[in-house]
């Protein structure tokens, strides 16, 4: 048995307006830390399903969070998320959560948003081979300069993201590097071959900084890294990366250190 | 049996210190003091056989045995006093006024350990102390040509039954100097005032309390190898001093509070100097430092016939900040520095100092210092991005320092004397080597970062010096061979940053030291007496670099004449050319050699009036000091005339 639920993009919106005006807020590079927004709450065929994130969806890494309940109190054997952008037909990388555990009381993954706009989610909650429901959200995700696509040919195209920590500051702050690799941008398989060398740049003062942490992989396309910002203001951050045939990209992101 | 010894030459003396003469028969402790009397502080400390590092025409860094900065410690009548500036521009001794001080007096050892461990002992300046029973003014004016130099001073004293009181304010400004050769050095001018005040009450015939104030105001330091001007830095001492006797015991004690808020900006460059300048150009770069120090520092004597005990405390407590506020020339961008990120350094020494007569010539001291230290960063923001820099996470620490010097000097008569000492001295880093960032070094354009996992660093030493008094003849001669280890210095590159490498702060190499001076002065007759002087420092790292800002060997000859009314001194300075340089640590230009005549005359025509005459550089030689930041060149032909009024009131 399978079954499908829709929730109207409007209630999602006026869920989403109600959450923003409590006072979360974004700009191109941080996200201020906020209260767990609820994205949907569905109910099909007795199973509650309820997918949450830590912050507004945006262009790039979002951390969302997906728990089942039955009355009977049964236990889902597996949950999965896909991606899909309908007025483009196409999806996103679906990743492990980087800050903990993709299982517990509920599932947890990252997803990376490739534009901004609405978004599908669908949700599928398997019981058993036989006993699965799926619930389909419908969010909107805001626009950020956090991811970069790359074509390198016809066959082969590249995501890169930067996820930045929850709030820059002066000093030492950890940032981590998503790369997945697409054919047909709706699969997207991790790569983990890369080499990068990221140079934080303070174009108005003219000099970078020291005492940075090259990434290295730490999971299956993630990279992490160290960036060390000796003063507020405005900086870049430049990750040249490589595969082993040669250089890949060299990507520059834009931050604002408070 | 008299522990005393004095040698007098010219200007220089070693005596015991002046205030643990004693007339109760029991053994006096001697401190053996290079003194100079005041004079303008680069021929202060010319006279003392020290130089000094040249940014311009005043607050120069005082050097001594090819070692400055931390290695020496730099006391106001035994009260320190903290830089503030993270580039250097503030030395202790920019806050005192050589008009205001009695005289700058340091240990004939290598190491005296009674307020740092620091390899270069430590320089006392003694401030003017008020004087009993006497009420004086002393008026003085000062006018040299050459930068439209003015120094003007205004000193008075009083005194009430068993008190006194004197106060002493000194005004000096410039404009940019011409150097031999007849350009003008940017930025060289300077305004300074300096205020010294002090009061002293004898409570009975032991006991005495002196209330001391100094308190400097610049509001243009005139530091021509720097990329800023200091608009106004300002700083202030206070404390008061209790010398008397418990149960017999001699016991002096000190409590004071030192402060420095250094404030500097590019106001007073162009645009296009600032646009087209070697370092970070076209951003104005504003800065302001401060730092408060809190001391105490007690001591009591125990002594019999033949021995001397003294124990001593010395407990200190730093707090520093320093933040920089860069904006673009356009407005357009702006951000912000820390530079050193709220430093509290809290230290206390304990310090047991023995002298023993081993025989009724030979003299035995023994002197300990135990630091303990706790340093910690209070800013969590700047120790995560210090660590991240430095490649440490040793943002709060606890050490202990141990330092010892032990000495043996035999009297040969009671003008001559030989002494030997060996000495261990080992210091803590400074909180700018620990805690710093961003800290520019003009005269090798690199940018220093600070390193919280520095070692202490332990100098060794032997030394001998000798003194001695034939006829009319005074000689001293001094011998040092000593070796850093662990020197702190900037040896490791973290990277390149605009055109200016990056380095940190590391125990390197050992830095060796050989150092030799020889001074000796002959009386020809009652008025003329003639002189010379030579010094030789090598300071080197094994066989990776020769350390920088070393003087070349120096060789002064001079004569004096004194009548009635009238004093000269006439002397010749030959510096040779400095080939020893550094090329890796801290690279650096050689110079060349140079001559230089100076002329000093003083005419007391009456009672109260004195006239003077200082011609410097006397032949306008074009010639850069080797310890001149970025070879600035020095002043060409100076002139000062002054006057002196002191009225008997």
């Amino acid at each position: 048995m399978k079954t499908y639920a829709f929730l109207p993009l409007n209630a999602i919106m006026i869920i989403m307006v109600i959450l923003g005006s409590t006072g979360c807020g974004s700009d191109n590079n941080t996200v201020t830390p906020a209260p767990t927004d609820v994205l949907g709450v569905t109910t099909v065929d007795g199973t509650t399903i309820r997918l949450t994130s830590g912050a507004p969806l945006r262009v790039g890494y979002s951390a969302i969070a997906v728990k089942a309940q039955r009355p009977d109190g049964a236990k889902p054997q597996k949950i999965t998320v896909r991606t899909v952008m309908p007025s483009h037909g196409h999806g996103c990388p679906v990743t492990k959560p980087i800050d903990g555990p993709m299982y517990g009381d509920t599932y947890r993954c990252g997803i990376i948003f490739g534009m901004p706009g609405s978004w599908q989610l669908h949700t599928t909650i398997r019981y058993s081979d036989s006993d699965s429901v799926v619930a389909v959200f419908a969010v909107t995700v805001d626009a950020s300069d956090l991811v970069r696509n790359i074509r390198v040919d016809d066959e082969r195209g590249y995501v890169v993201t930067m996820i930045p920590p929850p709030t820059w500051k002066i000093g030492a702050n950890d940032v981590h590097f998503y790369v997945y690799q697409t054919s047909d941008v709706r699969e997207y398989q991790p790569v983990d071959d890369c080499t990068m060398e990221i140079t934080p740049w303070m174009p108005s003062m003219g000099h970078g900084s020291v005492g940075n942490i090259q990434p290295t992989r730490i999971e299956d396309g993630l990279y992490k890294g160290s960036v060390n910002f000796s003063m507020s203001g405005a900086w870049t951050i430049t990750n040249l990366i490589s595969k082993p045939y040669g250089i890949l990209t060299n990507l520059t992101f834009d931050v604002a250190v408070p | 049996m008299s522990l005393l010894i004095t040698m007098i030459t010219l200007g220089i003396s070693v005596i015991p210190q002046a205030d643990t003469v004693r007339t109760d028969g029991i053994p006096v402790r001697e401190v053996s003091e290079v003194v100079v009397e005041a004079s303008p502080l680069d021929d202060m400390a010319r006279r003392a056989g020290l130089v000094e590092v040249q940014r311009g025409r005043t607050a120069a860094t005082i050097v001594r045995d090819g070692v400055t900065d931390g290695r020496i410690t730099t006391t106001i009548n035994g009260m320190k006093i903290t830089a503030a500036c993270v580039d250097h521009m503030d030395p202790t001794s920019s806050y005192v006024e050589p008009e205001n001080v009695d005289r700058l007096a340091y240990d004939v050892s290598s190491s005296d350990l009674t307020y740092g461990s620091g390899a270069g002992g430590t320089m006392n300046f003694s401030l003017l102390q008020p004087r009993h029973a006497r009420t004086m003014a002393d008026v003085g004016f000062w006018y040299d040509p050459n930068g439209s130099a003015v120094r003007s001073r205004l000193d008075i004293n009083t005194s009430v039954d068993a008190s006194a009181i004197r106060v002493a304010w000194v005004r000096r400004r410039a404009s940019d100097y011409t150097a031999g050769g007849g350009v003008d050095v940017a930025h060289s001018g300077y305004a300074h005032d300096n205020v010294v005040a002090a009061v002293t009450t004898d409570l009975d015939k032991d006991q005495r309390i002196t209330i001391r104030f100094l308190g400097n105001l610049a509001t243009d330091v005139g530091f021509p190898s720097m990329l800023m001007d200091t608009r106004r830095a300002q700083a202030g001492v206070i404390g008061v001093e209790w010398q008397g006797a418990i149960k017999g015991l001699p016991v002096h004690t000190r409590l004071y509070s030192s402060w420095v808020q250094h404030i500097m900006d590019d106001l007073s460059r162009s645009h296009e100097e600032i646009r087209n300048r070697l370092f970070m150009p076209n951003m104005t770069m504003p800065m302001s430092a401060s730092t408060r120090t809190v001391g105490l520092y007690s001591s009591v004597e125990f002594s019999d016939e033949t021995s001397i005990l003294l124990l001593a405390v010395d407990a200190t407590s730093l707090f520093a900040r320093a933040s920089m506020n860069m904006t673009t020339l356009d407005g357009e961008s702006t951000a912000s520095m820390t530079n050193v990120g709220d430093v509290l350094l809290s230290s206390a020494a304990f310090i047991p100092s023995y002298d023993v007569m081993l025989t009724d010539d030979v003299l035995w001291r023994t002197t300990a210092r135990i630091d303990v230290m706790d340093r910690r960063l209070l800013d969590d923001s700047f120790a995560s991005m210090l660590s991240a820099a430095a490649g440490s996470s040793h943002t709060q620490a606890l050490r202990m320092a141990i330092s010892a010097d032990s000495r043996l000097r035999f009297t040969t008569s009671t003008t001559s004397s030989v002494s030997v000492g060996l000495s261990r001295a080992e210091r803590f880093p400074t909180h700018l080597e620990a805690f710093g960032f961003w800290m520019y070094e003009p005269n090798s354009n690199i940018i220093l970062v600070g390193n919280p996992s520095l070692q202490n660093e332990v100098s060794y030493a032997c030394d001998m010096f000798l003194s001695l008094h034939v006829s009319t003849i005074t000689m001293s001669a001094r011998l040092l061979y000593g070796e850093i280890h662990f020197a702190i210095a900037p040896w490791k590159t973290l990277g390149i940053e605009n055109t200016a490498a990056v380095r940190n702060y590391v125990n390197g190499p050992t830095l060796q030291r050989f150092v030799t001076d020889v001074q000796v002065n002959a009386k020809l007759n009652e008025r003329i007496s003639i002189g010379t002087t030579i010094s030789y420092v090598r300071a080197w790292y094994g066989q990776t670099d020769n350390a920088a800002l070393i003087p070349p060997r120096t060789s002064t000859v001079y004569t004096n004449v004194q009548f009635t009314a009238f004093t000269a001194r006439c002397a010749v300075r030959y510096v040779e050319a400095q080939n020893h340089i550094s090329t890796v640590l801290q690279p650096e230009n050689r110079t060349a050699s140079y001559v230089t005549f100076d002329v000093n005359l003083l005419w007391h025509p009456v009672d109260g009036i004195d006239i003077l005459f200082d011609g410097r550089n006397l032949a306008d030689r074009r010639y850069v000091d080797h310890l001149s930041i970025r070879d600035v060149v020095a002043p060409g032909r100076s002139l000062t005339l002054g006057l002196r009024w002191s009225p008997t009131l």
